[in-house]
């Protein structure tokens, strides 16, 4: 049986980080789920999983215990990659590229990698889905959140969402043939 | 059950197969420690509080952009120029933080932007040449400032972000200073 780790016995007043530490072991594999599946990019991913601790960590007296640690991590991830993918989009093609070697398919071999339980293809497929397509597929398909909720989350209209998941398992099924 | 009916069932069958924790490829913790540690370390240096070149980037970025339209509305009522110092408004060379070069693209444009740019500046009003200078100064130092936090903590993706919006803003003053005195007379044309 997994001990779940208390955040607020995480003092971040005097810099006990060893309790927070355990919660990086506890939720890091999901958390990074999300932020490989939202960029599309290993390194991109790499470096949203870790803003989302930093940012967790400065903000952990905000956290009142309402919802449960994860949800609320989950939440400042989500952020993390959504001001990722709009830094992105800012970015002259051309003009400040900054070299991501992995950036063609975040999924490409890699020794630490588990090859077991991996649906590659469908990984893959959804890596190159439209960034408007993948963000709902990936928060209301995979991670659970209603149509209501990826939307606030994406600051659009529900309907949008909606027709943004239909777009994302038309194109799936389109390119998983 | 349709053939479309068939494959949604199956992306549906494969989709909720996927599993919902990805271990990171390495461990990302001792750079999440090294941050924490050194955000502390920030926080108890009085001198160098939170990201002041934020919001003082944004008023720059405003400033110039509003003092380059009125001169360009005054037209002809511009006072003769005078002599600029150099120093503040010199290129500086450009990063993008420790590790990370800046694209050949940019490093062109802002080549192309800064060539003449003392002449350019020349050709602008006393006070609204101050202006621009003051506020490319600013930038610069906030770049510069970023640069040095980024040596610090470098793999900070925010600070990687602001220092490329600092870029960006120095770019935009360049160019909106190229298209202004564009449509001015320079000093060895009056």
């Amino acid at each position: 049986m997994r001990v779940s780790a208390d955040p607020r016995r995480s003092d971040r007043r005097s810099g006990d980080t060893v309790a927070f530490e355990r919660l990086y072991r506890e939720h890091a594999g999901r958390i990074h789920a999300l932020c490989l599946r939202m960029t599309g990019s290993r390194a991109a991913a790499e470096d949203c999983v870790q803003e989302t601790f930093v940012r967790a960590w400065q903000n952990l007296d905000g956290f009142e215990g309402r919802s449960a640690f994860g949800t609320w991590l989950h939440r400042i991830a989500v952020n993390c990659v959504l001001g990722w993918q709009r830094a992105e989009s800012r970015r002259p093609s051309g003009h400040l590229a900054i070299v991501d070697p992995d950036r063609p398919d975040p999924w490409g071999a890699d020794p630490q990698t588990p090859d077991t339980g991996f649906d590659l293809d469908l990984e893959r497929a959804i890596a190159t889905l439209p960034e408007g397509a993948r963000n709902v597929l990936v928060l209301h398909t995979i991670g659970g959140y209603s149509h209501e909720e990826t939307a606030a989350v994406l600051g659009i209209a529900v309907g949008t969402c909606k027709a943004q998941l239909h777009r994302a398992r038309r194109l799936l099924e389109a390119r998983l043939q | 059950m349709t053939e479309h009916d068939e494959k949604s069932r199956l992306l549906d069958e494969r989709l909720s197969k996927l599993p919902a924790e990805i271990p990171p490829g390495r461990d990302l913790w001792p750079e999440i420690a090294a941050r924490i540690d050194a955000g502390r370390r920030r926080a108890h240096r009085p001198s160098r509080g939170a990201s002041w070149w934020r919001p003082v980037l944004a008023a720059a970025s405003v400033a110039v952009v509003a003092v380059l339209a009125t001169n360009l509305r005054r037209g002809d009522e511009s006072p003769q120029p005078e002599t600029v110092p150099a120093g503040p408004a010199s290129p500086v060379a450009a990063t993008f933080g420790p590790g990370h070069e800046l694209g050949g693209g940019y490093l062109a444009a802002r080549a192309g932007l800064t060539d003449d740019l003392e002449r350019r500046l020349e050709a602008l009003p006393p006070e609204t040449r101050e202006t621009v200078l003051e506020n490319l100064a600013t930038i610069r130092r906030a770049t510069a400032e970023i640069n040095a936090a980024l040596g610090e903590d470098p793999a900070n993706v925010l600070l990687q972000h602001q220092l490329l919006a600092a870029y960006q803003d120095e770019l935009s003053v360049l160019a909106n200073l190229q298209r202004v005195t564009g449509r001015l007379p320079m000093r060895n044309e009056l």
